[in-house]
């Protein structure tokens, strides 16, 4: 009887005990992701990173470490996804949008322009800014989500966004809100690059260097298709895969068409003068 | 039974350690509130059990009706000043809004919010049974850790209720007090730790969970032959007996406290000691309540509570058909047995009575 008492408690004490029971490197793991959050919040970015990069380094297969030290690095260039949450919505709706206006109305002064001119060098220049205008036209849903996009503020930032990046790079296999968030990353990445590319600059003259325009032009297409694979990795349903999937295509179309139209031109010192159209446009010409 | 039997099946049944199914079982749980039909209620918590309600209140161990001889018919609408808040969160949840309810719920970075409101309307009859429906109750617990990543924990729960519950006492024996409760409750609610880029990516991934359920809450009453008034109680709370659709983790809890009263200033002092087995609590000391009831006037009434971290105050009011009702409640919510920050609400309550 007093065995069998005893084997009751005993049984009872398990039970009891058995729910807090956690294995040792449970505990350690959620140790470190705890510290590493709670240096984040206090705005301790560094200290997070150097916890992370140590977890990394004894487990480089751990996607949530991996997310952590990426978001430790964003955090210290000044990048917190809760700014993200409005850009992420104004995309969904600029996307449809995009499938349903094209860009004729805003290509309307080029085309005009092209039926009277006879020159073929300038018929082919204007046909060379229909296809940046084109191209920039698919962009522009994007610029005009920009300025829900955070700033970088100085080139330190600038390095640590890269170095997010670069971490998310490290694993080959990234999907859902990991691939999204670093397709946000290089957002803010493009944000920063674009407005202080020459693309912009010389379309504001009266030239365009042919050069830096094609270099503009590639850089730009690809940063922006890296954002749309990511987003389209990181959507979780279909019919979003394939609004991004098709906006993908028309965003490389529109690029490689002004790519291929650069090639074929061939002015002296790379300088296309373009001042007829920026008079049409109600530019002044210095 | 054997006494080791019956130990091990109250260990099983009320004090074994939480399942690590869900990932919020260290965050507040809404289920085990217990909002009640009236500010009182929700003024003294759980020690609402233990300790009989004012005039003007509703008695929530169904045990006290036995000797409860008022008869009410009654209309009420409580909230707290976070009703804005609430009412869009659990608006969202009823209506399948993934997307707006993720924003809302992301607004609150680095606070933590505890929050609800109800409505309800009820009949107490002298016969010692009380009918009521809540057409609407609605409750958020949710925090944001982490602005760079956004971690959300978070608790939206939107429900209606009908409820009936009686008590009676043996002639032979008055002191002892039986009763039971019958609620019927439908809820939609999630209840998810999620990182605010998984939900962007795909909203539908939020874990929401629609349920109907019975529960069965059986009450007991003992009242003490002494100039104290002393009584001891008993009610476990959150049995179902039925439940359809999705499901839901939750344990039945147990309420016990020990109740007496006393004169003060010629006024009815009414107080209680209450401890509750309510899961999401994990601290000994918060386990505990202290709750007290002041009739001060003859239209109405102080409730006070506190335990651990929490501490709660009001008064509930007549004025001719109207009732209302001023409060406030203070608490620290945790998260993986980290304390955060103190919520504090300021709650209202407005009511006919006939």
């Amino acid at each position: 009887m007093l065995i069998k008492k005893s084997k009751s408690l005993l049984l009872a004490l398990s039970f009891l005990s058995f729910g807090g029971c956690i294995p040792k490197t449970d505990k350690i793991e959620r140790s470190d992701y705890s510290t590493a959050t709670q240096m984040m919040e206090e705005g301790q970015y560094s200290s997070a990173i150097h916890i992370m990069e140590g977890r990394l380094k004894h487990a480089p297969f751990d996607q949530k470490a991996r997310l952590l030290l990426a978001a430790a690095y964003a955090g210290r260039a000044g990048v917190h996804i809760t700014d993200f949450f409005d850009f992420a919505q104004e995309l969904d709706k600029v996307t449809k949008l995009s499938q349903k206006y094209g860009p004729e109305s805003s290509l309307g002064v080029i085309q005009n322009l092209k039926s009277r001119t006879q020159n073929r060098d300038q018929k082919n220049a204007l046909e060379l800014l229909e296809g940046i205008y084109n191209a920039l036209f698919q962009l522009n849903n994007f610029l005009r989500a920009f300025e829900l996009v955070p700033s970088l503020k100085n080139a330190a930032s600038v390095q640590d966004l890269n170095a997010a990046i670069h971490i998310l790079d490290g694993d080959s296999k990234l999907t859902g809100g990991s691939a999204l968030y670093r397709g946000l990353l290089r957002v803010v990445l493009l944000k920063h690059d674009t407005f202080s590319a020459n693309l912009f600059k010389s379309l504001g003259e009266c030239q365009i260097n042919t050069q830096a325009v094609e270099q503009d032009l590639r850089y730009i297409q690809h940063q922006t298709i890296r954002i749309l694979s990511d987003l389209y990795i990181g959507s979780g349903s279909e019919a979003k895969k394939a609004q991004t999937q098709k906006q993908l295509n028309s965003i490389d179309e529109a690029f490689q068409k002004a790519l291929d139209l650069t090639a074929t031109l061939t002015p002296v010192n790379h300088q296309i003068d373009i001042s007829q159209v920026t008079h049409q446009l109600g530019g002044q010409c210095p | 039974m054997p006494l080791a039997s019956v130990l091990m099946l109250f260990i099983l049944l009320f004090f074994s350690g939480p399942t690590r199914a869900d990932s919020t079982q260290y965050f507040k749980n809404l289920f085990y509130d217990g909002y009640g039909l009236t500010l009182e209620e929700r003024i003294l918590g759980r020690s609402c059990y233990s300790l009989r309600s004012s005039p003007l209140g509703a008695s929530c161990n169904p045990a006290h009706l036995a000797k409860d001889q008022k008869s009410q018919l009654r209309l009420n609408f409580t909230a707290d000043q976070s009703i804005g808040d609430v009412t869009e969160m659990q608006g969202h949840l009823r209506d399948d809004n993934p997307t707006e309810l993720i924003r809302s719920l992301s607004k609150n970075r680095g606070v933590p919010t505890s929050s609800s409101f109800s409505s309800s309307v009820w009949y107490q009859s002298e016969y010692n049974w009380l009918v009521s429906y809540t057409p609407l109750r609605g409750g958020v617990a949710s925090f944001v850790r982490n602005p760079t990543l956004s971690e959300i924990t978070a608790h939206v729960l939107t429900e209606s209720e009908l409820s009936l519950k009686g008590g009676f006492y043996f002639a032979n024996e008055p002191k002892l007090q039986v009763g039971a409760q019958l609620r019927y409750v439908e809820s939609r609610y999630l209840r998810h730790q999620f990182l605010l880029i998984d939900a962007l990516a795909d909203p539908s991934m939020l874990d929401t969970r629609t349920t109907k359920a019975l529960y069965i809450d059986p009450g007991i009453s003992y009242s003490f032959d002494n100039s104290w008034g002393s009584e001891v109680s008993l009610v476990v709370t959150n049995m179902r007996a039925h439940f359809s659709g999705d499901e839901i983790a939750h344990k039945p809890s147990l309420e016990v406290g020990y109740a007496s009263q006393t004169q003060f200033w010629d006024k009815t002092f009414r107080q209680s000691v209450h401890i509750t087995t309510r899961p999401d609590i994990y601290e000994l000391r918060d386990r505990f309540r202290w709750a007290g009831i002041y009739e001060a006037f003859s239209s109405g009434a102080f409730s006070a509570s506190f335990s651990g971290n929490d501490y709660a105050l009001g008064f509930l009011g007549r004025w001719d058909s109207l009732t209302y009702g001023i409060g406030a409640q203070s608490e620290v919510l945790t998260l993986d047995r980290q304390a955060l920050e103190r919520n504090s609400q300021v709650i209202g309550e407005i009511g006919l009575t006939f």
